[in-house]
């Protein structure tokens, strides 16, 4: 009895391999084929979105899943330029569907899968319905699908960057702030960072902080010593940081009540940063104490070669 | 006891096959996010510490990664090997630099210290030492400049994209490093973070890195993910007629072996096919 199941199991999967074999040995006679339409495709795109010319019909409308092959052609245009008009991007993407294919994905996976679909949906020009059906994956079970919606939805619409990040219940961590940053690098979040370091929410401090450290901007050396005396202790922390990247002055009492603060392993690690930026021991003074002052020069040393022997 | 066994490989490989698909979604994941290849990760950075004398290729391959917040520490015998570290020098504009140990690690012997004068490839440093094993590891440890170290057994090497994604990884939980890094007892962990090393006193086993293939989801590549799930399916649906063998095949049973074994084969030739995905 048992052996009539077993086979009866091995008989259905039998079936059930065999039309998958077949389903994805159809698939593959056709990509080839589907390749090349895409690569005609890519120089009238181009011209499209550089002489804001009319769009006709590309190659790659007539692939077998022309949804899937215009997503990828503009995920791979749009990330590679700037500034231009992302209309006909826009038609290009509705004509073909791209939007409603990914959504179809996003709907019948789960986790990082959906994140993951959902991250190459915030790559494109989407429409209003699109952007309400991601709305209820800000409630996911999965910490990278909600922080994929979130991009999705501040990609959509930059002038609620501010409202969607000050509601997030937990902080954003560094790889989220990074994916933030890269999107306004593309231009399609603003770059606006001192209405972000004055905010009274901790993650929006952090974004601020992040972009005044990826763009070097000096002039916020003010702010940044506000955030060292006032703010809390991972905002003032990573200020300290960022004061140290932009190459400032740490002279200011504020710095030495913060650093005084730290424990050893987080002093060890500063100080460590500090060495590897080229601040000298001059330069910090009487932050160093006389233990930490010789292990700073004999780590300084180490980048320097004695000429001239004693 | 056949059926046992049948079942307890069976069991296993079905669990080798849902990690290998887990980690495979996961590299998917870590490739659809830009901010590692774009330098974005501020204060992620990861020292690659690597024992042994290594060859020009190998020296060439591991600098070759285009995360920016990234350095190698290569330490080797250079009395042994003096055309290898003549090689070095030449190829990198090494220049010999002072060496000072900083006290925070127990010192050991070290000959030399060269460190590149073109900015090109200041994230080389090359230490000349006799010291081997845990001491070697400490000395690396000492020079090294970042937050995270990252043995690297002499025989291994580092697949596409491993740091960029071992960055994110560690960029995505701020608190504490993932619990893969160390999830298994009997595994060594593959990243330490450098302040607690120090504060344990050094490295407390002679060889960092390695662990099982399996589990070492971050240095094998997407395509070897993907052949590791193949094959697993493929052993397992091969498995699947044992029993059958097992209890001699008779009759019409024949007929679904030979269908179910040509099945296997196709599939075989079509996963031997590029795989192509979005």
């Amino acid at each position: 009895m048992i052996e009539m199941y077993y086979i009866s199991m091995v008989a259905l999967l039998t079936c059930c391999v065999a039309v998958r074999v077949a389903v994805r040995g159809w698939r593959n006679r056709f990509e080839g084929r589907d390749d090349g339409l895409v690569e005609r495709s890519v120089e009238p795109l181009l011209h499209t979105l550089f002489d804001d010319e009319e769009l006709e019909h590309l190659p790659l409308e007539r692939t077998r899943q022309p949804a899937r092959r215009a997503g990828q052609l503009a995920a791979l245009v749009g990330s590679m330029l700037y500034g231009v008009n992302p209309r006909p991007l826009r038609l290009f993407v509705l004509r073909c569907g791209t939007d409603y294919y990914l959504l179809r994905r996003v709907r019948f996976s789960r986790g990082l899968r959906r994140a993951f679909w959902l991250r190459k949906l915030a790559d494109l020009p989407i429409t209003q319905e699109v952007q309400r059906e991601t709305e209820r994956y800000l409630g996911d079970r999965s910490p990278s699908v909600r922080f994929a919606a979130l991009l999705l939805l501040v990609t959509a619409h930059p002038e609620t960057l501010l409202s969607r990040i000050a509601a997030l219940p937990r902080s954003l961590t560094v790889a989220e702030r990074a994916e933030l940053l890269f999107q306004l690098r593309r231009g399609l979040l603003p770059i606006a960072w001192q209405p972000l370091l004055n905010a009274p929410n901790a993650n929006l401090q952090r974004l601020g902080l992040t972009i005044v450290e990826q763009f070097s901007i000096e002039t916020a050396e003010g702010e940044l010593h506000r955030l060292i005396a006032t703010a809390d202790e991972e905002v003032s922390c990573e200020a300290l940081y960022v004061l140290a990247s932009l190459r400032r002055p740490l002279r200011r009492r504020v710095v030495a009540v913060r650093l005084g603060a730290f424990s050893e392993v987080e002093r060890r690690s500063f100080l460590r940063y500090l060495s590897r930026l080229g601040y000298t021991p001059r330069q910090l003074g009487s932050l160093l104490s006389d233990e930490e002052q010789l292990r700073y020069e004999r780590r300084m040393a180490n980048y320097k070669r004695t000429l001239v022997c004693a | 006891m056949c059926l046992m066994l049948f079942v307890l490989i069976s069991g296993s490989v079905f669990v080798a096959w849902c990690f290998a698909c887990r980690a495979e979604r996961r590299t998917r994941w870590l490739d659809a996010m830009y901010g590692a290849r774009c330098g974005l990760l501020h204060r992620v950075g990861i020292s690659l510490l690597a024992k042994g004398p290594p060859s020009l290729a190998r020296c060439e391959e591991l600098m070759a990664v285009e995360y920016p917040d990234y350095e190698v520490v290569l330490l080797f015998d250079g009395a042994c090997n003096p055309a290898l570290l003549h090689q070095l020098i030449r190829r990198y504009h090494l220049i010999r630099v002072d060496y000072l140990p900083s006290g925070e690690l127990q010192p050991a012997a070290v000959r030399g210290l060269y460190r590149s004068r073109r900015r090109l490839y200041r994230r080389l440093v090359v230490v000349d030492s006799l010291a081997s094993g845990r001491r070697a590891l400490d000395v690396m440890a000492d020079v090294a400049t970042r937050g995270f170290l990252l043995p690297l057994a002499a025989h291994r090497s580092l697949s596409s994209r491993a740091v960029e994604h071992l960055a994110l990884e560690l960029a995505l939980c701020p608190h504490r490093p993932p619990v893969w890094l160390a999830e298994w007892p009997w595994l060594r962990p593959l990243v330490w973070q450098r302040e607690e090393l120090i504060a344990r006193g050094g490295f407390v086993r002679p060889r960092g890195g390695g662990g099982a293939f399996l589990f070492r989801r971050l240095t094998a590549p997407r395509h070897r993910l993907l052949r590791l799930r193949h094959g697993v399916q493929l052993l397992w649906m091969v498995l699947l007629v044992v029993p059958l063998f097992a209890g001699g095949v008779r009759g019409w049973m024949w007929v679904v072996t030979l269908l179910w074994g040509g099945v296997v084969w196709l599939r075989m030739r079509q996963l031997g096919t590029k795989d192509s995905r979005y």
